[in-house]
């Protein structure tokens, strides 16, 4: 299958990668293993598979290869949701840190109910404000989880 | 005999408020993720992971324990009147529930879904407490290499049991080992690949590794794709199958409880294995196999009966030889492990409150959830009705907050979004997560086992086979990685289940 061809190669580097770096944290010896014993074998086990993998997408017969299911990604517009979500919440990790939970959480939110599924900016910005209320009702005074405060220790 | 006076110590310690309020808790929480599309089990057990170190270790396993039995029987609820699974386990009981809601007999596949899941359920807890003392027992006799070889032959059970390519399960497995060997060494003392990364000097968080697997690609996959609810309309009426019924699901019940007790206890088949075995089963020894898909009620009693009789089976090495045959599994070692608890073939012997206390509660809990899925199942359809647009922010924010009030750090949370898109790619491009979770959670003490068992025999990899235990062990796991590739047998290998599928 066309999608294995590509993806066993990715797993055939990230095979390699791993006994290289285990190789550099040494093997030891069979009576002392080192702490690179057993990953390097790990590493190679994923490489040799991956290489199988490979081979045989390589020559899978072509009667095989129409079987194909359906295309990997069939909605660029959905993708683009995905990618832009995952983003989103990189930047929320981040944030949290500099603008405290609530402030973060409701810019979060905001942007999921308008950008990603849009609803109306009534709905986005009480939606996310209940939320963020909710869970910092639930996590820090419920559960005394401890979440960022934020430069200015405020929320 | 059977461990009855032990049970009735286990009651004991369940039969108090604060006990019964957890498990109720978990119970209603397992309903809730099973009945909602995109949220299973493992997430949900992840999120509360945080909040379980603040109470008891007896009731956070209660809990959790809970919230996994508790999910098997809310999933069936979104099979049969969405056609949608709520979780995985639940995924064959579109077929024939959904078909029996659109003949008007919903009520009928949900209570019968209901009252196979509790004789199941409850069975599989019998057979847990008979079987798992002796097991203990036994395990105490392992060293070193029994254990390395347990955990090799548990790993390979485990990728012959995938449902895809077994060559792929391995190499999930083998980056699954390598990803548990992230950290600090404990012989040497020096860091493994943690690139001066301070979250990674302490190996990779169970929790957000997993939030990241099986939470957040979930969604990141239904935003892509989109679901559409369309709860199917109508009444829910005679929740109590009839006579004719209960003579046609017997079969499947008493069926479904062995399977899924007895896969349920090999390493990666758990409650999803199970349920499509039973119904492959019941479908090849059927009369009529042609009737199966069109709403026949043995297509909903075997696999819900299985997926719930799975779940005890599972307990069955978690809490006798500390190995956890499932993801769930490995996330209620890692609840056990942060509390200090040794966890194997010592923990009946040294904690009996969190063996008995555990056990009995699932027999309460398995009562408390035939009441909340049959007389309150109105409450779970209007659930239903909430749409993925509210929930799908919702469920990306408890796996932020979750993974975050875990050690108070945002490093873990990207680190849950980085494995969130590795979870959503290896959906994309059909690789499973299941092995590559259980290798990583085992390989710690697969390593540790491998390195003391080879400076035993000075060497020599031969201990692993002149062990009589550990031999079998070993020759089990190479005769399951060769086996499948013979040519008479690799078209055979879930034949049945590739049919139903």
């Amino acid at each position: 299958m066309e999608r294995d061809k590509w993806s066993s190669l990715v797993w055939l580097g990230t095979g390699i990668l791993i006994c290289i770096g285990s190789l550099n944290l040494s093997l030891g010896e069979l009576h002392n293993p080192g702490p690179g014993f057993l990953s390097f074998f790990a590493g190679l086990v994923l490489a040799v598979f991956a290489l199988v993998i490979h081979l045989q997408s390589r020559k899978a017969p072509a009667a095989d290869k129409k079987k194909e299911p359906k295309p990997i990604w069939t909605n660029r517009q959905r993708g683009f949701k995905m990618a832009l979500t995952i983003l989103a919440l990189l930047v929320y990790a981040v944030i949290m840190n500099y603008f405290g939970f609530l402030v973060s959480t409701f810019i979060f939110l905001v942007f999921l109910l308008r950008v990603i599924e849009p609803q109306r900016w009534s709905v986005a910005l009480f939606g996310a404000l209940v939320a963020s209320l909710a869970f910092y009702g639930i996590f820090e005074l419920g559960l005394k989880s401890q979440l960022p405060r934020g430069l200015f220790q405020i929320f | 005999m059977f461990g009855f006076g032990e049970l009735f110590y286990g009651l004991s310690i369940i039969l108090t408020l604060t006990n019964i309020m957890y498990c109720f808790i978990g119970c209603v929480i397992g309903t809730l993720v099973g009945v909602l599309p995109g949220l299973g089990p493992v997430a949900a057990m992840s999120l509360l992971f945080p909040v379980t170190l603040h109470i008891p270790p007896v009731s956070a396993l209660i809990m959790m324990a809970g919230i996994y039995y508790g999910a098997m029987y809310g999933g069936s609820t979104t099979s049969i009147l969405v056609n949608i699974p709520g979780e995985a386990a639940s995924v064959i009981t579109c077929l024939d529930g959904y078909q029996m809601a659109r003949k008007g007999r919903a009520g009928v596949a949900l209570g019968m879904s209901a009252l196979g899941s509790f004789i199941g359920g409850t069975l599989s807890i019998v057979g847990l407490q008979m079987i798992a003392p002796p097991l203990a027992r036994f395990a105490l006799a392992f060293g070193f290499p029994e254990y390395f070889s347990l955990i090799c032959c548990g790993l390979v059970v485990l990728t012959f049991m995938a449902r895809g390519s077994m060559a792929k399960a391995l190499m999930m497995a083998a980056f699954g080992i390598f990803l548990g060997t992230i950290g600090t060494d404990l012989f040497a003392g020096t860091p493994k690949f943690a690139f001066g990364i301070k979250i990674l000097y302490d190996g990779l968080g169970i929790v957000p590794v997993v939030m990241g697997l099986f939470g957040i690609s979930e969604v990141l996959m239904n935003i892509e794709e989109g679901i559409t609810q369309e709860i199917f309309k109508t009444k829910i009426k005679n929740l109590f199958p009839n006579k004719k019924d209960w003579a046609d699901s017997a079969g499947p019940i008493s069926r479904g409880t062995l399977i899924g007790f007895f896969l349920g206890i090999l390493p990666g088949a758990g409650p999803v294995i199970s349920s499509f075995t039973s119904y492959a089963v019941e479908k090849k020894i059927s009369k009529h196999p042609e009737k199966f898909g069109t709403g026949v009620i043995q297509g909903v009693a075997g696999p819900e009966t299985a997926n719930n009789a799975a779940v005890g089976g599972a307990f069955v090495p978690l809490l006798t030889l500390g190995i956890p045959p499932t993801p769930s599994m490995a996330l209620l070692l890692g609840c056990l492990l942060s509390y200090g608890v040794q966890v194997g073939p010592l923990l009946v012997k040294n904690s009996p409150d969190i063996f008995w206390g555990v056990i009995a509660s699932m027999y309460i809990g398995n009562i408390m959830l035939l009441v909340l899925n049959l007389p309150l199942i109105g409450l779970w359809v209007k659930v239903l009705k909430i749409p993925y647009v509210i929930l799908f922010p919702l469920i990306l924010l408890f796996c932020v907050v979750g993974v975050y009030s875990l050690n108070s750090t945002t490093d873990e949370v990207i680190l849950m979004v980085i494995f969130g898109v590795i979870g959503y790619l290896m959906k994309k491009f059909a690789y499973e997560a299941a092995p590559m979770v259980m290798a990583m959670i085992l390989s710690p003490l697969m390593e540790n086992n491998l390195r003391q068992s080879l400076a035993l025999s000075h060497g020599s990899f031969m201990i692993f086979f002149t062990r009589p235990l550990s031999a079998v062990l070993m020759i089990t796991a190479i005769a399951l990685l060769i086996l499948p590739n013979l040519p008479w047998l690799k078209a055979k290998k879930w034949e049945g289940l590739e049919e139903t599928e």
